[in-house]
């Protein structure tokens, strides 16, 4: 391979980050500073629009993991949500601190009505302990009450752990 | 402790150094400035009762003291990547790399990453930040600070640094932080002090001082090039330094490392029996009884404009 700067084929923004944007209340124009790009095929990770690649020494990674795209329903990766999150405005929960200590030991949440107003319904929302976006969580359709934790494996905290 | 007593003579008060290689080191850390800021994070400390104190030369770096310094792991700003540990001295290069936003920076030995993400977040998440290291194994490590800290400038390779290719634009800045018998790690790891088998050092030396050679060498003209390691050793050190600039075909231009704050010692000009270059006395030695730190050398200099 002759050496040089790599022109990535950055992914179509619009179509990958648009449902994002609009589920979560974030400006599409927020996302003119970063590119996605595609490097396996299990998702997207997000870089810097001025990000400079040569291809020699190859690079192994790139950027940040952005979204899983392997699977029926795309979700932001853990990374990808506490850099989001301060930006998004709707399908926020924010939880108190019993919460969120389960809900970081990726234990089911209980919500109350008070934890809702910023929610359009049930699907994907972003969780918050007072101003620290905590990352993502699930509402079932069939159980909107309850709050499945996203927070993977390898970044939960032990149950009945108390990181605050 | 016998492999310390070859530097009785070179150390500021060697007593002093005895005594602090048999404290615990302190627990040091700074703020991850692309998620908060040091107000911030320092009000979430105080209204967790967590006891810290801020460096004195470093605006957003602090230490932990009392409970909370032996598992800062735990803590929330460290799970959300507000925050991230890293010893005190090993903070230091990064003071000399003195990044411009859209810089290309290099880490030619980046594991486990944390002057990587230092670099990262001082170019704000711009630019490009070459994270290599030649183990694959060790570059979990640098993943899992990323994906914490959230850095999105960062590219990661795998080769051996010595032979790191010549990109088609040469980096703005590179930093040799090279592989060494890291005495100066011996307030964590014990170990760290047991005499290097005189072929393990030879090979390490030999990789030391291809590694500087060719940072200068994929640098940019006018750019800036820092050696680092964590040991005591002149072999490792001044040594380095002189057989690796005796190599180039120009004569690179030195920085003073001092920084306020931060007591520390020159490096040698002469060291049994041989004489290193005068522009030594321009690097930074730091003695762990002097900062209560671990031990670290630190060089810096800039590429000439011509070459």
């Amino acid at each position: 391979m002759e050496r040089g700067i790599i022109e990535f084929e950055f992914e179509d923004m619009n179509e990958s980050v648009a449902v994002i944007a609009r589920w979560f209340g974030i400006p599409l124009d927020f996302f003119d500073d970063y590119r996605l790009v595609r490097t396996n095929t299990k998702g997207l990770h997000i870089v810097n629009a001025d990000i400079q690649v040569e291809n020699k020494p190859k690079a192994e990674s790139i950027g940040l993991p952005f979204l899983h795209t392997n699977m029926a329903v795309w979700k932001l990766t853990q990374p990808a949500s506490l850099f989001l999150g301060p930006h998004c405005t709707r399908n926020l929960i924010l939880l108190d601190r019993a919460q969120a200590c389960d809900y970081l030991a990726r234990n089911p949440v209980t919500l109350t009505e008070d934890n809702l107003h910023e929610c359009d319904g049930p699907g994907y929302v972003m969780v918050r302990f007072g101003a620290m976006t905590l990352g993502l969580a699930f509402r079932h359709r069939d159980d909107p009450m309850e709050l499945q934790s996203m927070v993977p494996k390898a970044w939960a905290t032990a149950d009945g752990v108390d990181p605050f | 402790m016998s492999a310390l007593e070859r530097y009785r003579e070179i150390v500021d008060d060697f007593d002093a150094l005895m005594d602090a290689l048999e404290r615990p080191l302190p627990t040091t850390g700074w703020v991850n400035t692309l998620k908060t800021d040091p107000e911030t994070l320092f009000k979430g400390f105080e209204a967790a009762g967590v006891e810290y104190s801020r460096l004195n030369w470093k605006p957003d770096g602090f230490r932990l003291e009392g409970a909370h310094a032996n598992n800062p792991g735990r803590r929330i700003e460290f799970l959300l990547g507000h925050m991230q540990i890293q010893e005190e001295a090993a903070m230091l290069p990064m003071y000399f790399m003195e990044p411009k936003s859209g810089d290309r920076i290099v880490d030619m030995c980046a594991a486990p990453g944390n002057k990587t993400a230092q670099i990262a977040v001082a170019l704000k998440n711009r630019g490009t930040v070459i994270a290599n290291d030649r183990r694959v194994a060790r570059m979990r490590a640098i993943r899992n600070t990323s994906d914490r800290l959230g850095l999105l400038n960062l590219v990661m390779t795998n080769c051996d640094a010595a032979n790191f290719p010549t990109p088609t634009e040469r980096y703005d800045a590179v930093l040799a932080d090279v592989p060494c018998s890291c005495q100066g790690t011996s307030r964590k790891n014990p170990d760290a002090l047991y005499e290097t088998p005189a072929d393990v050092l030879h090979a390490l030396v030999r990789s030391q001082r291809a590694i500087l050679e060719r940072a200068f060498r994929i640098c940019k003209p006018g750019g800036r090039v820092i050696y680092a390691t964590c040991t005591y050793a002149p072999e490792e050190n001044e040594a380095v330094i002189d057989d690796a600039i005796a190599r180039l075909p120009f004569e690179p231009e030195w920085i003073s490392c001092k920084i306020d704050g931060v007591v520390s010692s020159p490096g040698l000009e002469s060291w049994e029996g041989r004489q290193y270059s005068s522009g030594m006395q321009n690097a930074m030695r730091v003695w762990p009884h002097q900062n209560d730190t671990g031990g670290f050398f630190v060089a810096a200099w800039n590429k000439p404009e011509r070459w």
